[in-house]
Protein backbone atom coordinates (compact mmCIF):
# COMPACT_ATOMS: atom_id res chain seq x y z
CA UNK A 1 0.00 0.00 0.00
CA UNK A 2 2.56 2.49 0.99
CA UNK A 3 4.41 1.64 -2.61
CA UNK A 4 1.14 2.05 -4.47
CA UNK A 5 1.03 5.66 -2.54
CA UNK A 6 4.82 6.48 -3.52
CA UNK A 7 4.07 5.31 -6.83
CA UNK A 8 1.09 7.39 -7.14
CA UNK A 9 2.82 10.36 -5.46
CA UNK A 10 5.89 10.10 -7.92
CA UNK A 11 3.67 9.81 -10.37
CA UNK A 12 1.97 13.49 -9.68
CA UNK A 13 5.20 15.15 -9.56
CA UNK A 14 6.31 13.56 -13.04
CA UNK A 15 3.10 15.35 -14.53
CA UNK A 16 3.80 18.60 -12.75
CA UNK A 17 7.04 18.42 -13.81
CA UNK A 18 6.58 17.16 -17.28
CA UNK A 19 3.59 20.19 -17.73
CA UNK A 20 6.38 23.04 -16.57
CA UNK A 21 8.80 21.89 -18.43
CA UNK A 22 6.54 21.75 -21.94
CA UNK A 23 5.24 25.32 -20.77
CA UNK A 24 8.73 26.39 -20.90
CA UNK A 25 9.53 24.94 -24.13
CA UNK A 26 6.84 26.10 -26.07
CA UNK A 27 6.64 29.83 -24.55
CA UNK A 28 10.79 29.61 -25.56
CA UNK A 29 9.91 28.33 -29.01
CA UNK A 30 7.24 30.66 -29.66
CA UNK A 31 8.77 33.78 -28.25
CA UNK A 32 12.38 32.50 -30.53
CA UNK A 33 9.40 32.44 -33.54
CA UNK A 34 8.19 36.41 -32.53
CA UNK A 35 11.57 37.80 -32.32
CA UNK A 36 11.96 35.96 -36.36
CA UNK A 37 8.12 37.12 -37.41
CA UNK A 38 6.66 40.43 -38.17
CA UNK A 39 6.50 42.61 -41.02
CA UNK A 40 9.64 41.63 -42.46
CA UNK A 41 10.94 37.83 -41.69
CA UNK A 42 14.41 37.93 -40.09
CA UNK A 43 16.08 34.23 -40.01
CA UNK A 44 18.80 33.76 -37.36
CA UNK A 45 21.76 34.39 -39.83
CA UNK A 46 20.15 37.42 -41.52
CA UNK A 47 19.46 38.76 -37.49
CA UNK A 48 23.43 37.90 -37.45
CA UNK A 49 24.88 39.57 -40.40
CA UNK A 50 22.87 42.43 -40.50
CA UNK A 51 22.60 45.09 -38.48
CA UNK A 52 19.35 46.82 -39.07
CA UNK A 53 17.89 43.12 -38.66
CA UNK A 54 19.88 43.41 -35.36
CA UNK A 55 18.40 46.76 -34.19
CA UNK A 56 14.84 45.80 -35.17
CA UNK A 57 15.00 42.54 -33.36
CA UNK A 58 16.45 43.66 -30.05
CA UNK A 59 14.97 47.28 -30.19
CA UNK A 60 11.55 46.58 -31.33
CA UNK A 61 10.61 42.85 -31.15
CA UNK A 62 12.26 41.50 -28.09
CA UNK A 63 11.47 44.55 -25.33
CA UNK A 64 7.68 43.99 -26.96
CA UNK A 65 8.13 40.25 -26.77
CA UNK A 66 9.10 40.36 -23.14
CA UNK A 67 6.42 42.66 -22.76
CA UNK A 68 3.93 40.31 -23.92
CA UNK A 69 5.57 37.73 -21.14
CA UNK A 70 5.08 40.17 -18.59
CA UNK A 71 1.58 40.49 -19.44
CA UNK A 72 0.61 37.52 -20.11
CA UNK A 73 1.87 35.59 -16.65
CA UNK A 74 1.02 38.79 -14.46
CA UNK A 75 -3.42 38.62 -15.50
CA UNK A 76 -2.71 34.47 -15.25
CA UNK A 77 -1.44 34.85 -12.22
CA UNK A 78 -3.94 37.45 -11.14
CA UNK A 79 -6.19 35.18 -12.07
CA UNK A 80 -5.00 32.67 -9.44
CA UNK A 81 -4.93 34.08 -6.67
CA UNK A 82 -8.40 35.91 -7.38
CA UNK A 83 -9.76 32.72 -8.00
CA UNK A 84 -8.11 30.85 -4.78
CA UNK A 85 -9.12 33.88 -2.70
CA UNK A 86 -12.72 33.92 -4.14
CA UNK A 87 -12.92 30.46 -3.91
CA UNK A 88 -14.90 30.85 -7.46
CA UNK A 89 -12.99 29.83 -10.59
CA UNK A 90 -15.07 32.47 -13.02
CA UNK A 91 -13.22 35.30 -10.89
CA UNK A 92 -10.44 37.35 -12.89
CA UNK A 93 -9.72 41.02 -13.11
CA UNK A 94 -11.73 40.71 -16.23
CA UNK A 95 -14.90 39.31 -15.01
CA UNK A 96 -14.94 40.86 -11.50
CA UNK A 97 -14.77 44.65 -12.95
CA UNK A 98 -11.20 45.34 -11.61
CA UNK A 99 -9.97 45.81 -15.46
CA UNK A 100 -12.84 47.65 -16.47
CA UNK A 101 -12.20 49.76 -13.19
CA UNK A 102 -8.60 50.48 -13.94
CA UNK A 103 -9.29 51.38 -17.36
CA UNK A 104 -12.31 53.82 -16.52
CA UNK A 105 -9.47 55.58 -14.49
CA UNK A 106 -6.88 55.53 -16.83
CA UNK A 107 -9.45 57.06 -19.82
CA UNK A 108 -10.48 59.70 -17.97
CA UNK A 109 -7.12 60.78 -16.66
CA UNK A 110 -6.05 60.50 -20.38
CA UNK A 111 -9.08 62.64 -22.34
CA UNK A 112 -9.13 65.10 -18.72
CA UNK A 113 -5.53 65.76 -19.60
CA UNK A 114 -4.78 65.63 -16.12
CA UNK A 115 -1.58 63.55 -16.95
CA UNK A 116 0.71 63.24 -19.70
CA UNK A 117 -0.19 62.70 -23.50
CA UNK A 118 1.37 59.07 -23.80
CA UNK A 119 0.86 55.91 -21.56
CA UNK A 120 3.58 56.97 -18.73
CA UNK A 121 4.03 56.51 -15.64
CA UNK A 122 1.02 59.01 -14.45
CA UNK A 123 -1.29 56.86 -16.51
CA UNK A 124 -0.40 53.63 -14.85
CA UNK A 125 -0.97 55.16 -11.48
CA UNK A 126 -4.39 56.38 -12.36
CA UNK A 127 -4.84 53.08 -13.91
CA UNK A 128 -3.94 51.30 -10.54
CA UNK A 129 -6.32 53.52 -8.57
CA UNK A 130 -9.10 52.18 -10.31
CA UNK A 131 -8.04 48.83 -9.95
CA UNK A 132 -8.22 49.57 -6.22
CA UNK A 133 -10.98 51.32 -6.16
CA UNK A 134 -13.02 48.32 -7.92
CA UNK A 135 -11.25 45.78 -5.83
CA UNK A 136 -12.49 47.93 -2.55
CA UNK A 137 -15.72 47.47 -4.29
CA UNK A 138 -15.71 44.30 -4.86
CA UNK A 139 -14.52 43.44 -0.98
CA UNK A 140 -17.46 45.09 0.53
CA UNK A 141 -19.57 43.19 -1.28
CA UNK A 142 -17.84 39.83 -0.29
CA UNK A 143 -18.55 40.39 3.44
CA UNK A 144 -21.49 38.63 2.41
CA UNK A 145 -20.30 35.82 2.07
CA UNK A 146 -23.36 33.75 0.75
CA UNK A 147 -23.23 36.25 -2.19
CA UNK A 148 -19.58 34.75 -3.31
CA UNK A 149 -20.69 31.20 -2.83
CA UNK A 150 -23.92 32.07 -4.88
CA UNK A 151 -22.12 33.76 -7.76
CA UNK A 152 -23.64 36.79 -7.23
CA UNK A 153 -20.35 38.31 -6.90
CA UNK A 154 -19.95 37.68 -10.67
CA UNK A 155 -23.25 39.28 -11.41
CA UNK A 156 -21.48 42.35 -9.33
CA UNK A 157 -18.78 42.18 -11.65
CA UNK A 158 -20.73 41.99 -15.15
CA UNK A 159 -23.01 45.10 -13.59
CA UNK A 160 -19.69 46.89 -12.81
CA UNK A 161 -18.01 46.07 -16.25
CA UNK A 162 -21.50 47.74 -17.83
CA UNK A 163 -21.38 50.63 -15.15
CA UNK A 164 -17.53 51.34 -16.93
CA UNK A 165 -18.35 50.88 -20.38
CA UNK A 166 -21.19 52.72 -20.76
CA UNK A 167 -19.22 55.94 -18.83
CA UNK A 168 -16.24 55.03 -21.30
CA UNK A 169 -18.70 55.14 -24.65
CA UNK A 170 -19.80 58.78 -22.60
CA UNK A 171 -16.46 59.69 -22.82
CA UNK A 172 -15.73 58.67 -26.17
CA UNK A 173 -18.76 60.18 -27.38
CA UNK A 174 -17.82 63.85 -26.15
CA UNK A 175 -13.90 63.32 -27.55
CA UNK A 176 -12.23 64.42 -29.88
CA UNK A 177 -11.06 62.38 -32.82
CA UNK A 178 -7.52 61.68 -32.44
CA UNK A 179 -8.35 60.85 -28.36
CA UNK A 180 -11.36 58.88 -29.78
CA UNK A 181 -8.99 57.11 -32.09
CA UNK A 182 -6.48 56.17 -29.47
CA UNK A 183 -8.52 55.40 -26.77
CA UNK A 184 -10.38 53.22 -28.94
CA UNK A 185 -7.64 51.19 -30.41
CA UNK A 186 -6.17 50.77 -26.69
CA UNK A 187 -9.40 49.37 -25.19
CA UNK A 188 -9.17 46.49 -27.93
CA UNK A 189 -6.41 45.32 -25.08
CA UNK A 190 -3.13 44.69 -27.64
CA UNK A 191 0.54 44.91 -26.83
CA UNK A 192 2.24 47.81 -27.90
CA UNK A 193 5.68 48.72 -29.51
CA UNK A 194 8.06 49.59 -25.80
CA UNK A 195 11.61 50.42 -25.23
CA UNK A 196 13.19 49.12 -22.27
CA UNK A 197 12.63 51.23 -20.01
CA UNK A 198 8.97 50.56 -19.82
CA UNK A 199 8.62 47.53 -18.66
CA UNK A 200 10.61 48.28 -15.39
CA UNK A 201 7.34 49.21 -13.13
CA UNK A 202 6.10 46.08 -14.84
CA UNK A 203 8.72 43.71 -14.11
CA UNK A 204 8.69 45.62 -10.37
CA UNK A 205 4.65 44.98 -9.73
CA UNK A 206 4.93 41.51 -11.11
CA UNK A 207 8.02 40.29 -9.78
CA UNK A 208 6.51 41.58 -6.15
CA UNK A 209 3.54 39.99 -6.62
CA UNK A 210 4.76 36.48 -7.76
CA UNK A 211 7.31 36.52 -4.94
CA UNK A 212 4.66 37.38 -2.43
CA UNK A 213 1.89 34.76 -3.44
CA UNK A 214 4.77 31.57 -3.79
CA UNK A 215 5.75 32.49 -0.43
CA UNK A 216 2.54 32.52 0.77
CA UNK A 217 0.90 29.05 -0.98
CA UNK A 218 0.28 27.48 1.73
CA UNK A 219 -1.98 30.13 2.43
CA UNK A 220 -3.57 30.35 -0.92
CA UNK A 221 -4.42 26.85 -0.69
CA UNK A 222 -5.80 26.52 2.69
CA UNK A 223 -8.11 29.64 1.67
CA UNK A 224 -9.70 27.29 -1.21
CA UNK A 225 -11.11 24.99 2.85
CA UNK A 226 -13.04 28.65 3.83
CA UNK A 227 -11.41 31.63 5.88
CA UNK A 228 -12.20 29.88 9.26
CA UNK A 229 -10.15 26.52 8.49
CA UNK A 230 -7.55 28.31 7.11
CA UNK A 231 -7.13 30.67 9.96
CA UNK A 232 -6.94 27.50 12.50
CA UNK A 233 -4.10 26.28 10.29
CA UNK A 234 -2.26 29.35 10.91
CA UNK A 235 -3.15 31.55 7.89
CA UNK A 236 -4.36 35.60 8.19
CA UNK A 237 -7.09 35.13 6.27
CA UNK A 238 -7.99 39.32 5.66
CA UNK A 239 -4.05 40.12 5.76
CA UNK A 240 -3.43 37.66 3.05
CA UNK A 241 -6.42 38.73 1.42
CA UNK A 242 -6.13 42.41 2.00
CA UNK A 243 -2.47 42.41 0.43
CA UNK A 244 -2.83 40.05 -2.00
CA UNK A 245 -5.33 42.23 -3.83
CA UNK A 246 -3.38 45.45 -3.53
CA UNK A 247 -0.31 43.48 -5.38
CA UNK A 248 -2.66 42.39 -7.81
CA UNK A 249 -4.60 45.93 -8.34
CA UNK A 250 -1.36 47.05 -9.02
CA UNK A 251 0.03 44.31 -11.57
CA UNK A 252 -3.46 44.67 -13.43
CA UNK A 253 -3.56 48.40 -13.14
CA UNK A 254 0.18 48.27 -15.10
CA UNK A 255 -1.17 46.06 -17.53
CA UNK A 256 -4.26 47.90 -18.56
CA UNK A 257 -2.44 51.18 -18.80
CA UNK A 258 0.06 50.07 -20.67
CA UNK A 259 -1.99 47.86 -23.36
CA UNK A 260 -5.78 47.91 -22.57
CA UNK A 261 -8.08 45.44 -21.86
CA UNK A 262 -6.95 41.61 -22.64
CA UNK A 263 -9.84 39.49 -21.47
CA UNK A 264 -9.99 35.81 -19.95
CA UNK A 265 -6.37 34.98 -19.85
CA UNK A 266 -7.24 35.11 -15.77
CA UNK A 267 -9.77 32.61 -16.15
CA UNK A 268 -9.08 30.11 -18.75
CA UNK A 269 -5.17 29.91 -18.03
CA UNK A 270 -5.86 29.20 -14.48
CA UNK A 271 -8.43 26.52 -15.10
CA UNK A 272 -6.42 24.80 -17.51
CA UNK A 273 -3.80 24.49 -15.67
CA UNK A 274 -5.52 23.69 -12.55
CA UNK A 275 -6.97 20.57 -14.88
CA UNK A 276 -3.63 19.60 -15.72
CA UNK A 277 -1.91 19.71 -12.45
CA UNK A 278 -4.42 20.33 -9.59
CA UNK A 279 -4.75 22.76 -6.97
CA UNK A 280 -1.51 23.10 -5.80
CA UNK A 281 -0.61 27.11 -5.85
CA UNK A 282 3.13 26.13 -5.31
CA UNK A 283 2.61 24.52 -8.61
CA UNK A 284 0.33 25.91 -10.44
CA UNK A 285 1.75 30.02 -10.06
CA UNK A 286 4.61 29.08 -12.13
CA UNK A 287 2.82 27.12 -14.37
CA UNK A 288 -0.39 29.25 -15.19
CA UNK A 289 2.60 32.31 -15.71
CA UNK A 290 4.69 30.31 -18.20
CA UNK A 291 1.15 29.20 -20.10
CA UNK A 292 -0.21 32.66 -19.72
CA UNK A 293 2.87 34.70 -21.27
CA UNK A 294 2.91 32.11 -24.14
CA UNK A 295 -0.58 33.10 -25.05
CA UNK A 296 -0.59 36.63 -24.97
CA UNK A 297 2.81 36.13 -27.31
CA UNK A 298 1.01 33.58 -29.13
CA UNK A 299 -1.93 35.99 -29.79
CA UNK A 300 0.55 38.94 -30.74
CA UNK A 301 2.09 37.12 -32.91
CA UNK A 302 -1.11 36.29 -34.55
CA UNK A 303 -2.14 39.62 -34.32
CA UNK A 304 1.05 40.77 -36.31
CA UNK A 305 1.04 37.88 -38.44
CA UNK A 306 -2.44 37.62 -40.15
CA UNK A 307 -2.92 40.92 -41.79
CA UNK A 308 0.90 42.30 -42.14
CA UNK A 309 2.36 44.81 -41.94
CA UNK A 310 -1.21 45.83 -40.30
CA UNK A 311 -1.83 44.65 -36.67
CA UNK A 312 -4.37 43.12 -34.61
CA UNK A 313 -4.52 43.67 -31.50
CA UNK A 314 -3.93 40.90 -29.04
CA UNK A 315 -6.63 41.24 -26.98
CA UNK A 316 -8.93 40.22 -30.23
CA UNK A 317 -7.98 37.07 -30.18
CA UNK A 318 -7.92 36.62 -26.30
CA UNK A 319 -11.50 37.18 -26.87
CA UNK A 320 -11.91 34.76 -30.01
CA UNK A 321 -10.47 32.29 -28.53
CA UNK A 322 -11.03 32.60 -24.64
CA UNK A 323 -14.88 33.17 -25.28
CA UNK A 324 -15.75 29.31 -26.42
CA UNK A 325 -13.22 27.71 -23.99
CA UNK A 326 -14.55 29.75 -20.73
CA UNK A 327 -18.29 28.70 -21.86
CA UNK A 328 -16.59 24.96 -21.83
CA UNK A 329 -15.13 25.13 -18.64
CA UNK A 330 -19.01 26.12 -17.87
CA UNK A 331 -20.65 23.23 -19.15
CA UNK A 332 -17.53 20.39 -17.87
CA UNK A 333 -18.82 18.60 -14.65
CA UNK A 334 -16.44 17.51 -12.44
CA UNK A 335 -14.01 18.67 -10.06
CA UNK A 336 -13.78 22.42 -10.94
CA UNK A 337 -17.56 22.94 -11.80
CA UNK A 338 -19.39 25.88 -10.37
CA UNK A 339 -17.39 27.83 -7.83
CA UNK A 340 -14.31 27.00 -7.47
CA UNK A 341 -14.76 24.38 -4.53
CA UNK B 1 -12.44 21.87 38.58
CA UNK B 2 -9.74 19.67 37.24
CA UNK B 3 -6.78 18.62 39.79
CA UNK B 4 -3.55 20.12 39.12
CA UNK B 5 -0.64 20.48 40.83
CA UNK B 6 0.38 23.83 41.94
CA UNK B 7 3.52 23.50 40.03
CA UNK B 8 1.60 22.45 36.49
CA UNK B 9 0.99 24.44 33.71
CA UNK B 10 -2.76 24.07 32.67
CA UNK B 11 -3.54 23.61 29.17
CA UNK B 12 -6.48 25.33 28.89
CA UNK B 13 -7.75 28.51 31.37
CA UNK B 14 -11.01 29.99 30.78
CA UNK B 15 -11.91 33.02 33.63
CA UNK B 16 -15.12 35.06 33.19
CA UNK B 17 -15.58 34.38 29.48
CA UNK B 18 -18.48 36.05 28.13
CA UNK B 19 -19.05 36.58 24.42
CA UNK B 20 -21.49 38.61 22.39
CA UNK B 21 -22.61 39.08 18.84
CA UNK B 22 -24.29 41.39 16.87
CA UNK B 23 -25.06 42.48 21.01
CA UNK B 24 -26.95 38.79 22.00
CA UNK B 25 -24.88 37.00 24.46
CA UNK B 26 -23.89 33.88 23.23
CA UNK B 27 -21.09 32.75 26.34
CA UNK B 28 -21.77 34.36 29.95
CA UNK B 29 -19.29 33.93 32.30
CA UNK B 30 -17.62 30.63 31.99
CA UNK B 31 -14.29 29.53 33.80
CA UNK B 32 -13.11 25.97 33.24
CA UNK B 33 -9.34 24.97 33.95
CA UNK B 34 -7.71 21.58 32.10
CA UNK B 35 -4.70 20.00 32.09
CA UNK B 36 -2.14 18.76 29.88
CA UNK B 37 -2.54 15.18 28.77
CA UNK B 38 -6.71 15.66 29.36
CA UNK B 39 -9.70 14.88 27.50
CA UNK B 40 -12.89 16.72 28.09
CA UNK B 41 -16.57 16.91 26.48
CA UNK B 42 -18.67 19.94 26.13
CA UNK B 43 -22.43 18.64 26.24
CA UNK B 44 -25.66 20.98 26.29
CA UNK B 45 -28.68 21.12 24.25
CA UNK B 46 -28.47 23.48 21.15
CA UNK B 47 -28.18 27.15 21.15
CA UNK B 48 -26.51 26.45 24.68
CA UNK B 49 -22.71 27.82 23.63
CA UNK B 50 -20.76 24.95 22.88
CA UNK B 51 -20.11 26.30 19.22
CA UNK B 52 -19.35 29.31 20.26
CA UNK B 53 -17.00 28.22 23.22
CA UNK B 54 -15.13 26.29 21.00
CA UNK B 55 -14.50 28.96 18.20
CA UNK B 56 -13.28 31.35 21.10
CA UNK B 57 -10.90 28.81 22.41
CA UNK B 58 -9.12 28.34 18.75
CA UNK B 59 -9.35 32.06 18.07
CA UNK B 60 -11.77 32.70 15.67
CA UNK B 61 -13.40 34.86 17.97
CA UNK B 62 -11.52 37.30 19.40
CA UNK B 63 -13.62 39.70 21.08
CA UNK B 64 -14.03 38.21 23.86
CA UNK B 65 -14.16 39.73 27.99
CA UNK B 66 -12.40 37.37 30.30
CA UNK B 67 -9.23 35.47 30.04
CA UNK B 68 -8.55 32.38 27.76
CA UNK B 69 -5.08 31.44 27.75
CA UNK B 70 -3.43 28.41 25.94
CA UNK B 71 -0.22 27.44 28.11
CA UNK B 72 -0.29 30.77 30.12
CA UNK B 73 -0.83 32.76 27.05
CA UNK B 74 -3.42 34.74 26.09
CA UNK B 75 -5.32 33.26 22.80
CA UNK B 76 -6.59 36.71 21.52
CA UNK B 77 -3.47 37.83 21.86
CA UNK B 78 -1.93 35.11 19.82
CA UNK B 79 -1.49 35.29 15.82
CA UNK B 80 -2.82 32.41 13.69
CA UNK B 81 0.82 31.44 13.25
CA UNK B 82 1.03 30.78 16.93
CA UNK B 83 -2.41 29.68 18.03
CA UNK B 84 -1.97 27.32 15.03
CA UNK B 85 1.03 25.71 17.22
CA UNK B 86 -0.95 25.29 20.34
CA UNK B 87 -4.37 24.44 19.11
CA UNK B 88 -5.99 22.56 16.17
CA UNK B 89 -10.05 22.63 15.21
CA UNK B 90 -12.15 19.91 13.75
CA UNK B 91 -15.08 21.86 12.41
CA UNK B 92 -18.69 20.74 12.70
CA UNK B 93 -18.93 20.70 8.43
CA UNK B 94 -16.52 21.41 6.32
CA UNK B 95 -17.33 24.48 4.78
CA UNK B 96 -16.16 24.23 1.37
CA UNK B 97 -14.71 20.98 0.02
CA UNK B 98 -11.52 21.66 -2.61
CA UNK B 99 -10.33 18.36 -4.72
CA UNK B 100 -7.48 18.10 -2.84
CA UNK B 101 -6.02 14.83 -2.01
CA UNK B 102 -5.75 12.96 1.38
CA UNK B 103 -2.13 13.15 1.37
CA UNK B 104 -2.05 16.63 -0.06
CA UNK B 105 -4.39 17.81 2.79
CA UNK B 106 -2.17 16.57 5.56
CA UNK B 107 0.86 18.13 3.85
CA UNK B 108 -0.72 21.21 4.12
CA UNK B 109 -2.24 20.74 7.20
CA UNK B 110 1.04 20.50 9.17
CA UNK B 111 4.41 18.98 9.59
CA UNK B 112 3.70 16.30 12.03
CA UNK B 113 2.90 13.66 9.25
CA UNK B 114 4.52 10.71 10.36
CA UNK B 115 3.21 6.98 11.04
CA UNK B 116 0.65 7.93 13.63
CA UNK B 117 -1.01 10.24 11.34
CA UNK B 118 -0.69 8.02 8.41
CA UNK B 119 -2.26 5.19 11.00
CA UNK B 120 -5.67 7.39 11.17
CA UNK B 121 -6.24 7.73 7.55
CA UNK B 122 -5.58 4.19 6.96
CA UNK B 123 -5.50 3.02 3.35
CA UNK B 124 -7.45 5.90 2.15
CA UNK B 125 -4.10 6.81 -0.08
CA UNK B 126 -4.34 9.35 -2.60
CA UNK B 127 -8.11 9.54 -2.65
CA UNK B 128 -9.23 12.83 -3.29
CA UNK B 129 -11.21 14.58 -0.84
CA UNK B 130 -14.69 15.08 -2.27
CA UNK B 131 -15.20 11.13 -2.82
CA UNK B 132 -14.79 10.17 0.77
CA UNK B 133 -17.62 9.17 2.75
CA UNK B 134 -18.64 11.13 5.64
CA UNK B 135 -16.92 9.18 8.47
CA UNK B 136 -13.92 8.74 6.05
CA UNK B 137 -13.82 12.49 5.74
CA UNK B 138 -13.71 12.55 9.61
CA UNK B 139 -11.25 10.55 9.60
CA UNK B 140 -8.64 12.72 7.72
CA UNK B 141 -9.95 16.13 9.17
CA UNK B 142 -8.96 14.70 12.25
CA UNK B 143 -5.46 13.17 10.83
CA UNK B 144 -4.92 17.06 9.71
CA UNK B 145 -5.48 18.87 13.23
CA UNK B 146 -3.22 15.62 14.73
CA UNK B 147 -1.00 16.69 12.05
CA UNK B 148 -0.58 20.47 12.62
CA UNK B 149 1.29 18.92 15.77
CA UNK B 150 -0.51 20.89 18.44
CA UNK B 151 -1.05 20.21 22.17
CA UNK B 152 -5.31 20.42 22.02
CA UNK B 153 -7.31 19.23 19.54
CA UNK B 154 -11.16 20.91 19.61
CA UNK B 155 -13.67 18.70 18.07
CA UNK B 156 -17.20 20.36 17.36
CA UNK B 157 -19.62 17.45 16.83
CA UNK B 158 -17.21 14.93 14.83
CA UNK B 159 -19.82 12.42 14.82
CA UNK B 160 -23.18 14.47 13.42
CA UNK B 161 -24.64 13.35 10.58
CA UNK B 162 -22.76 9.88 10.46
CA UNK B 163 -23.79 6.39 10.75
CA UNK B 164 -23.00 3.80 13.23
CA UNK B 165 -19.77 2.64 11.05
CA UNK B 166 -18.73 6.34 10.66
CA UNK B 167 -19.41 7.04 14.23
CA UNK B 168 -17.27 3.63 15.16
CA UNK B 169 -14.21 5.02 13.04
CA UNK B 170 -14.52 8.81 15.01
CA UNK B 171 -14.37 7.12 18.11
CA UNK B 172 -11.31 4.89 17.20
CA UNK B 173 -9.60 8.00 15.20
CA UNK B 174 -10.30 9.44 19.38
CA UNK B 175 -9.12 6.74 21.44
CA UNK B 176 -5.86 6.39 18.96
CA UNK B 177 -5.18 10.05 19.74
CA UNK B 178 -5.78 9.60 23.49
CA UNK B 179 -4.26 6.06 24.34
CA UNK B 180 -1.28 5.77 21.77
CA UNK B 181 -0.13 10.03 21.20
CA UNK B 182 -1.47 11.44 24.33
CA UNK B 183 -3.17 13.74 22.53
CA UNK B 184 -5.43 16.25 24.80
CA UNK B 185 -8.80 17.18 23.22
CA UNK B 186 -12.06 18.73 23.62
CA UNK B 187 -14.87 16.99 22.46
CA UNK B 188 -18.70 19.04 21.63
CA UNK B 189 -20.86 16.02 21.26
CA UNK B 190 -24.59 15.78 22.05
CA UNK B 191 -23.55 11.94 21.97
CA UNK B 192 -23.41 11.62 25.86
CA UNK B 193 -21.94 7.86 25.41
CA UNK B 194 -19.33 8.91 23.05
CA UNK B 195 -18.46 11.90 25.55
CA UNK B 196 -18.37 9.01 28.58
CA UNK B 197 -16.18 6.63 26.97
CA UNK B 198 -13.92 8.95 25.50
CA UNK B 199 -13.53 11.98 28.02
CA UNK B 200 -12.69 12.23 31.64
CA UNK B 201 -14.22 15.42 32.16
CA UNK B 202 -17.33 17.07 31.08
CA UNK B 203 -18.78 20.75 31.03
CA UNK B 204 -22.61 20.84 30.60
CA UNK B 205 -23.41 23.91 29.50
CA UNK B 206 -26.75 25.67 29.47
CA UNK B 207 -27.93 29.14 28.09
CA UNK B 208 -24.38 30.24 27.50
CA UNK B 209 -23.17 29.21 30.78
CA UNK B 210 -21.47 27.17 32.68
CA UNK B 211 -24.15 24.54 34.44
CA UNK B 212 -22.08 21.36 35.98
CA UNK B 213 -18.22 20.78 35.57
CA UNK B 214 -16.74 17.38 36.63
CA UNK B 215 -15.16 13.98 35.86
CA UNK B 216 -17.20 11.54 33.71
CA UNK B 217 -16.87 9.13 36.41
CA UNK B 218 -19.29 10.58 39.10
CA UNK B 219 -22.63 9.34 39.58
CA UNK B 220 -24.61 12.51 39.27
CA UNK B 221 -23.55 12.92 35.76
CA UNK B 222 -26.27 11.90 34.71
CA UNK B 223 -28.88 14.24 36.69
CA UNK B 224 -27.21 17.14 35.68
CA UNK B 225 -27.73 16.18 31.86
CA UNK B 226 -31.24 15.32 32.70
CA UNK B 227 -31.72 18.91 33.86
CA UNK B 228 -30.07 20.36 30.93
CA UNK B 229 -31.65 19.11 28.49
CA UNK B 230 -34.92 19.03 29.67
CA UNK B 231 -35.24 14.99 29.38
CA UNK B 232 -34.87 11.66 30.99
CA UNK B 233 -31.52 9.71 30.94
CA UNK B 234 -31.02 6.03 31.14
CA UNK B 235 -27.60 4.26 31.59
CA UNK B 236 -27.64 0.73 30.47
CA UNK B 237 -24.90 -1.60 31.09
CA UNK B 238 -23.93 -4.79 28.89
CA UNK B 239 -21.56 -7.17 29.63
CA UNK B 240 -20.69 -7.35 25.88
CA UNK B 241 -19.29 -3.83 26.02
CA UNK B 242 -16.54 -2.38 28.65
CA UNK B 243 -18.46 0.96 29.36
CA UNK B 244 -21.80 2.40 29.83
CA UNK B 245 -24.35 3.47 27.35
CA UNK B 246 -26.40 6.29 28.10
CA UNK B 247 -29.54 7.55 25.89
CA UNK B 248 -32.48 9.73 26.22
CA UNK B 249 -35.58 8.03 27.35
Amino acid sequence: MMENQSQIHNGRHYRVFSALFAAFVLLLVTSGVSLLCGATYYSPTDILRDQQALEIVTKFRLPRTCFAILVGSGLSIVGVCYQALFRNYLASPFTLGVSSGAALAASVALMSGLTSAGYGLDVSICAIGGALVSMCLILTINARREWTQNNSLLLVGIVYNFFCSSVLTLLQYVSDYSQLFRVTRWMMGGIPSVEWSDLVVGIVCIGVMIAWLIRHERGLDLMLFGDDLAAVKGIDPRGLTRTSFVLTSCVVGWIVAQCGVIGFIGIIIPCICRLTIGLRHRFLIPLAGLVGAWMVVACDLLGRLVIAPFEIPAGVFTAVLGGPVFIFLLMKPGRFQGPLV
Amino acid sequence: MSDLSPTSTPLLSVKNLSFSLHQRPLVSNISWTMGQGECASVVGPNGAGKTTLIRVLCGLYRGYQGTVTLLDKEVKSQSPEDLARVVSLVPQRMEFLPGFSVSEFLELSGPKRGPSVSNLVGDLGDRLLPELSGGELQRVIIAGAVAQGSKLLLLDEPSANLDPKGRNQVEEVLKICRDEMGLSYILVTHDISLALRCCSRMLVMLNGESYWEGSTSEGSVVAHLEKAYGCGFVRLEHESISSSIVVPT
